[in-house]
């Protein structure tokens, strides 16, 4: 099972949907942590081991970077449980979403410590290391 | 853009102020949010009209295919649905996209990158 946070820009009706999978989801909501930055719920999220979902690609990827090569640079390794960016599309819903990552998630292959995944319909996947 | 809803100018900032805010930690028009749920106002658009098959350089300059994308009410009442809103509180996102537009497609361009 996944522990997921969902960043506020994603439907909370995919929390839902995540558990019916059998993982476990978090809102922001739920944390009260509407209105914090980015680089706060991403603190929150590695805290806690759990997977970010977002749709917020600019910010997550520049902050994915800086988190890699900070703790690099600084010999202080930490590690955050994942980032999975979702390209939004109004041609899916939250059933499909949820399939997606659900599918995605359970496949061993896929490492998802200190890893970010950013997928789009047309290419699906990819994984971002520094 | 063409104006979807004929609310005069008073109506259409009542609407807006109604149900948007900045946000408390990023600054600019282009990062309001949703009153209701803290929603980004830019999540609401991209849940609106992005489209797979139209590469969103395009459908922002596109005012036909964004008057279809966003009067859609299938997809309005889905995403008022998955997101937790009120059908006014999407019609003010809405709103504010024909105000603001510029700024919250330059935030879906900086996604799309």
């Amino acid at each position: 099972m996944t522990v997921f946070y969902l960043d506020e820009n994603v439907a909370v009706e995919l929390a839902a949907m995540l558990r019916r999978h059998g993982h476990s989801a978090n809102t922001a909501a739920d944390e009260r942590r509407l209105g914090a930055s980015d680089a706060h719920q991403i603190l929150h999220a590695a805290q806690r081991n759990w997977v970010i979902l977002t749709h917020n690609r600019y910010d997550f990827h520049l902050l994915h970077t800086a988190w890699l090569l900070w703790a690099d640079a600084w010999h202080n390794p930490q590690q955050h449980a994942g980032i999975l960016i979702i390209e939004q599309s109004r041609h899916l819903d939250s059933i499909a979403y949820a399939r997606l990552i659900a599918d995605f998630v359970t496949n061993p292959e896929h490492q998802l410590q200190n890893s970010l995944y950013d997928w789009k319909l047309t290419r699906g996947w990819l994984r971002y290391q520094q | 853009m063409a104006q979807i809803v004929d609310r005069g100018n008073d109506g259409i900032m009542e609407l807006i102020a109604s149900h948007t805010e900045p946000h408390p930690a990023r600054p600019g028009f282009g990062q309001w949010r949703m009153k209701e749920h803290g929603v980004p106002i830019w999540a609401v658009i991209g849940a609106l009209i992005l489209d797979d098959a139209v590469p969103v350089e395009l459908a922002i300059l596109d005012d036909e295919h964004l008057l279809a994308m966003l009067t859609d009410e299938r997809t309005l009442a889905r995403v008022a649905r998955e997101y937790d809103l009120s059908p006014e509180s999407v019609a003010a996102a809405v709103t504010y996209y024909q105000q603001y537009k510029r700024f919250i497609d330059a935030r879906l361009l900086l996604n799309a990158a």
